[in-house]
């Protein structure tokens, strides 16, 4: 399938598809009949009467039409041959009007079709519905988005540059709000300075993010208790401050700024410039956020080597993007 | 037979202490999982759920103990000699982390159905192919009581989600657990 593309300023940003989409046509077999076209609501109720039910086929057609048959006969699904096997269903059929039915096995695909492609494809073996998934949009940003997108790539390459001359691993991640378009947290790969091997730079980054809204949470709670001191207030003390204190600045401004997401990182996008491990992969799975830019790809990182950004087990899924410098002259 | 008795009886008395870690975080409103790490037979590191407090998703007990552990001096070199006592099974994340810092063997009670790294969504402890070195995990060591702790704080509504659901209608459920003492 080809991957979608897009061109944003120095990148070229490629979505990584997920699982489904990259699935190959895997078939399972089924016993047909051949019959005449006039029969098959006869032998559908034979089938439902006397067969297994069809399991985890739901997409598959009942029926297909030989094009090129000449007697309009038609090719019904009786029933899956993990079900039964054929002696079993001979036996099944002996003394009913389907016993002289010619009866052959028949490769169906195994799993719905989730792309056009796949539904082009597959429905050449044995017809299959087809509903196009509503997750499944076309790529597409919008001046500004990509103007956001390019300024938060940007920040990670070049803070991952100047992190590159010291000892530590040149990494680095920031976290944008796509709301805003803002930065909120950035940070470089901190393994060396701190002497502990997990403080990675997305790790930092996400430590970040909730050391803000733990600082804005408790501002809001002095200024709200503060707000209540004021009312229960009498004679003398009415005279409010004429200057408000830094802390009540600070926190009007986290009021009115700080549009961070208030459940862990949720929505947020993350920037990296380099595929996180699976540790930090899994780590911006908890942290719920909207989309994950990476630079440079790695064979052991969480979206390379598991797919962790659409893991139908995990309870959070993101999209991810592999994103690729037009210029190598400026990079490492 | 009597060695292994000894060595059962050892890992019973770590494991009750990654409990009582574990008691401490329902006692404050934490997923209640808790954790010891365990160094030439003594308790070197404790840690317990700090999610919720730090607003914070990655503060699972495994890296709050970590964090602590090198704060507190312990060697970066003597985690290959280490073992962790742990009540629910790693997630992925941990599971990840504890390969990257070289951890000898890990011992949980219950698996993590929805984001165990050590057997139940993906296999991170033992891959051959991942950062760090991989290490033998061992679940139900005390199991049921992991279980019954995280059913009780299950009961509870959570505030710190978006949409907190309404659990008025939950029983807690224990008849399929063996709560005797192991």
């Amino acid at each position: 399938m080809a991957a979608e593309r897009i061109e944003c300023g120095d990148y070229l940003i490629e979505r990584i598809p997920i699982t489904e989409e990259q699935q190959q046509l895997v078939t399972e077999d089924v016993y047909t009949a051949r019959i005449e076209a006039a029969r098959t609501s006869d032998i559908l109720r034979f089938a439902s009467k006397s067969l297994p039910k069809l399991n985890g086929i739901e997409h598959v057609k009942r029926v297909r039409r030989e094009s090129t048959d000449p007697d309009n006969e038609l090719l019904v699904i009786l029933c899956q041959c993990k079900m039964i096997d054929r002696e079993e269903l001979d036996t099944l059929l002996r003394g009913t009007e389907w016993e002289e039915s010619r009866i052959s096995v028949n490769r169906v695909p195994r799993y719905p079709p989730y792309t056009r492609d796949q539904f082009e494809q597959w429905k050449a073996l044995w017809p299959v519905a087809y509903r196009p998934p509503v997750k499944l949009k076309k790529l597409a940003f919008s001046t500004d988005e990509k103007a956001y997108i390019q300024m938060c790539l940007s920040e990670a390459d070049e803070l991952r540059r100047q992190n590159s001359n010291t000892d530590n691993r040149p990494v680095a991640v920031v976290i944008g709000n796509a709301n805003t378009r803002n930065i909120v947290a950035e940070s470089t790969d901190k393994t060396r300075k701190t002497g502990n091997p997990l403080r990675h730079a997305a790790m930092c980054c996400i430590a970040q993010v909730a050391e803000s809204e733990v600082t804005r949470l408790a501002l809001k709670e002095k200024s709200t208790l503060q707000k209540d001191n004021k009312g229960d207030l009498d004679g003398e003390n009415v005279h409010l401050p004429l200057k408000r204190t830094h802390e009540e600045c600070d926190s009007e401004k986290a009021e009115s700024s700080n549009d961070v997401a208030n459940y862990l990182c949720e929505g947020l996008d993350v920037f990296s410039s380099k595929e996180p491990c699976v540790m930090c992969t899994m780590a911006l799975v908890h942290s719920r956020i909207g989309r994950l830019f990476f630079i440079d790809e790695s064979e052991s990182g969480g979206i390379s080597h598991y797919s962790m950004h659409c893991l139908k087990a995990l309870n959070h899924h993101f999209t991810a993007f592999k994103c690729t410098r037009f210029s190598t002259s400026n990079s490492q | 037979m009597a060695e292994d008795q000894v060595t059962q009886q050892l890992q019973h008395r770590h494991m009750e202490e990654a409990l009582a870690m574990a008691e401490e975080a329902y006692q404050v409103g934490e997923v209640p999982v808790g954790c010891v790490f365990v160094f030439k037979g003594e308790v070197v590191g404790r840690g317990r759920n700090e999610t919720n407090i730090s607003k914070n998703g990655t503060r699972h007990a495994e890296l709050v103990a970590i964090d602590r552990m090198l704060q507190g001096g312990f060697k970066l070199e003597d985690f290959r000699k280490t073992q962790l006592y742990v009540t629910v099974e790693p997630c992925i994340m941990c599971a990840s982390a504890l390969r990257q810092m070289n951890i000898e063997r890990v011992i949980y009670g219950c698996a993590n159905d929805r984001f165990g790294g050590c057997e139940s969504v993906l296999r991170v402890c033992d891959s051959s192919t991942l950062d760090g070195s991989r290490y033998a995990a061992e679940g139900g060591c005390y199991r049921d009581q992991a279980i019954l702790m995280l059913r009780k704080f299950y009961m509870r509504e959570n505030s710190g989600a978006p949409q907190p659901k309404k659990k008025a209608n939950r029983v807690l459920k224990t008849q399929d657990l063996e709560l005797a003492k192991q």
